[in-house]
């Protein structure tokens, strides 16, 4: 009876989950929408042909610049996030620790309250319209989210590990270059993919910041396509989130393989 | 000069669910070169605590570490580790998980700037004293608790530092293997001369390794001297009731007066003290010293025949008693007398 239900469950979430998926793959191969209130459904690679080829829309340099600005926001997120997290799990007071929540009330701010200010600034500096622009936004928000995964497994890592790193003669950033960071490897996975989907999905500074297609992402990019047709081109739009979602998707399957628990295992007893 | 001394070291633990716990309250003693320190307690009486003070991991609350004439610890001071010349086995053993145990070995070397062709030659000696060898190419995921034990004492050997701190490093090893190592550790330790501090709740292997061997009980030190003059003399009831196998007994009598004159009382064995009537009087018994006749003062609730000795142990007048006997051919439930040829009073 248990077992029924916790199928009948995984089975819900499972459709949950994957019904929008399989609908906008489905939308993104068809001619147009009337099989949805209806119609008949016919099948076609005309969408992603267009949105590929065509003169007008640029979707391949949309995804290039994406992955640019998200790969390289990530990188430079968690490469700061580390040394904090670690300087937090190890060095700050209990007191001071209680509060790393609060890290990420940076996240909670709403961008459009500040996106005003950072575009006189970013105009100011001449960078408006730049990957610049972008990585250094998208690096400041996702940075607490970043800490805040990596502090969590930082924790994990028993201290005794890296004191006895310090007493065998390795300073501070020694321990964290030959032992804090090969143990943070899952952590470090999982962190790069959150942050990496932060930078890819952020529409708001990736719209104030860019000015054409040389910088443009995909969520700008699409949201555009209104404008470029007049009304909503569905199949286009469905076309250009099925093709976004393939490069998250082989990033996590190559990125799984280092998503495994126990690597700490065998430390200490 | 003092090789190493530590004077007057307080510390107070804070943690987020038990607030403050105070570890140490003021332990002081010195240490000399060359010599095998051991410091035998209970559990949670602070040992590994004062050892990651010693390492420079933790600060002080109040006292003082002087290193070779250096003050290296003190509220304000604290040398890192790395600039003690040191190094230590951690009780959790602390083995790097990522690498093998070449690797996990070679690590210290590698970070003194030895050269390879050093590193291996130095290795493989120690490996091969430790009788790990085979397991080089291991990760410490695949050892035994035993094996990794052995890994984090050979990290710390290879080394070769002045002072070398130990953590219960045989704890989890077995008993022959275990006496081995102990003659392996004290050799390395004469051959080397370098200074151990060896931190166990093992007497045996407290008494054979200890030059000096140092008492300590909830933060403070209890008693310090060589392992046999503390055996014979302990200081202290905690001291008397913690070394011997079984350790000796220790119980509080009443002075009263016999004929007008002050004795003390145990079951049916009596002996004239000096003292007012009434006043308590701790005494301290080896179980060796207590032999047993028939009688009816004690009962015996249990009976251990641990190779050719017997450990008997009685019930009776408010106490509980263990005698040790050759041979011996004592029954649960049998009531007896007892004879007490040696004892030792506290003040
Ligand atoms: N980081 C810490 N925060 C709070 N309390 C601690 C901390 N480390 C140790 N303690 C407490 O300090 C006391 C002494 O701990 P310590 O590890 O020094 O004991 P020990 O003598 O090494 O015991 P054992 O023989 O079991 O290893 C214990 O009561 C322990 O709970
Ligand atoms: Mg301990």
């Amino acid at each position: 009876m248990k077992r029924f239900v916790l199928i009948l469950g995984l089975c819900f979430f499972t459709i949950f989950t994957l019904l929008p998926i399989v609908l906008m793959i489905f939308l993104s191969f068809s001619e147009d929408m009337d099989f949805l209130l209806g119609g008949d459904l016919s099948l076609t690679f005309r969408n992603y042909r267009d949105i590929l080829f065509s003169e007008e829309v640029s979707f391949g340099r949309y995804i290039i610049n994406s992955l640019i600005v998200s790969g390289l926001s990530a990188c430079l997120s968690l490469l700061l996030s580390l040394p904090s997290a670690y300087a937090f799990s190890r060095f700050a007071s209990p007191f001071l620790s209680r509060f790393i929540f609060l890290f990420l009330l940076i996240t909670m701010f709403p961008p459009i309250s500040t996106v005003g200010f950072l575009f006189q600034v970013f105009s100011a500096l001449g960078i408006i319209n730049t990957y610049l622009s972008l990585i250094v936004t998208h690096t400041a928000w996702s940075l607490p989210l970043g800490v805040w995964v990596m502090y969590a497994y930082t924790e994990k890592i028993p201290k005794d590990i890296d004191r006895s790193a310090l007493i065998d003669g390795a300073g501070l950033f020694r321990t964290m270059f030959y032992i804090i960071l090969p143990l943070s490897k899952p952590a470090l996975a999982s962190a790069y993919i959150l942050l990496f989907l932060y930078s890819f999905n952020e529409f708001l500074f990736a719209y104030m910041f860019t000015v054409d297609e040389s910088t443009r992402t995909v969520p700008v990019g699409v949201a555009l396509f209104e404008g470029l047709y007049g009304q909503i081109p569905w199949g286009y739009i469905m076309a250009s989130a099925s093709l976004s979602v393939l490069p998250v998707m082989i990033g996590v399957l190559f990125l799984q393989k280092y998503i495994i628990g126990g690597l700490t295992k065998g430390s200490v007893r | 000069m003092t090789f190493l001394k530590v004077q007057g070291i307080y510390k107070t633990h804070r943690s987020g669910l038990r607030g403050k716990v105070e570890v140490l309250k003021g332990v002081s003693f010195d240490v000399e070169e060359g010599e095998f320190f051991v410091i035998l307690g209970p559990s949670g009486c602070g040992k590994s605590t004062l050892l990651n003070l010693i390492a420079g991991l933790e600060k002080p609350d109040k006292g003082e570490i002087i290193l070779k004439g250096r003050v290296v610890s003190s509220p304000r001071v604290c040398v890192p580790p790395h600039e003690r010349d040191l190094s230590m086995v951690f009780q959790s053993y602390a083995l790097y998980p990522h690498m093998t145990v070449y690797g996990n070995m070679e690590f210290p070397l590698k970070m003194a700037k030895v050269n390879k062709k050093e590193r291996e030659k130095r290795i493989r000696e120690v490996a091969e004293l430790l009788r790990i060898s085979h397991l080089l190419n291991s990760k410490p995921s695949e050892l035994s608790g035993g094996e990794r034990q052995r890994v984090a004492l050979g990290r710390a050997l290879v080394k070769r530092p002045s002072l070398i701190l130990m953590d219960e490093p045989l704890s989890n090893i077995d008993a022959s293997l275990k006496q081995e190592m102990r003659l392996e550790i004290k050799r390395i330790q004469r051959e080397t001369g370098t200074t151990f501090l060896y931190v166990t709740h093992d007497q045996i292997e407290a008494m054979a390794l200890a030059d000096k061997l140092m008492i300590m009980r909830e933060g403070r030190v209890e008693q310090i001297g060589e392992p046999l003059e503390v055996y014979k003399d302990p200081k202290t009831p905690f001291v008397a009731g913690f070394l011997g196998f079984p350790p000796m007994n220790v119980v509080s009598r009443k002075v009263f007066l016999k004929d007008g004159k002050p004795y003390i009382k145990l079951g049916n064995w009596e002996y004239p003290v000096e003292g007012p009537e009434g006043e308590e009087i701790v005494i301290g018994i080896r179980p060796e010293y207590i032999s047993l006749r028939k009688g009816k003062s004690f009962v015996i609730t249990s009976v251990e025949r641990i190779g050719n000795e017997t450990f008997v142990y009685l019930e009776g007048d408010g106490v509980r008693l263990v005698a040790k006997e050759k041979g011996g051919h004592a029954t649960e439930g049998g009531k007896v007398d007892i004879a007490v040829y040696k004892f030792k009073i506290f003040l």
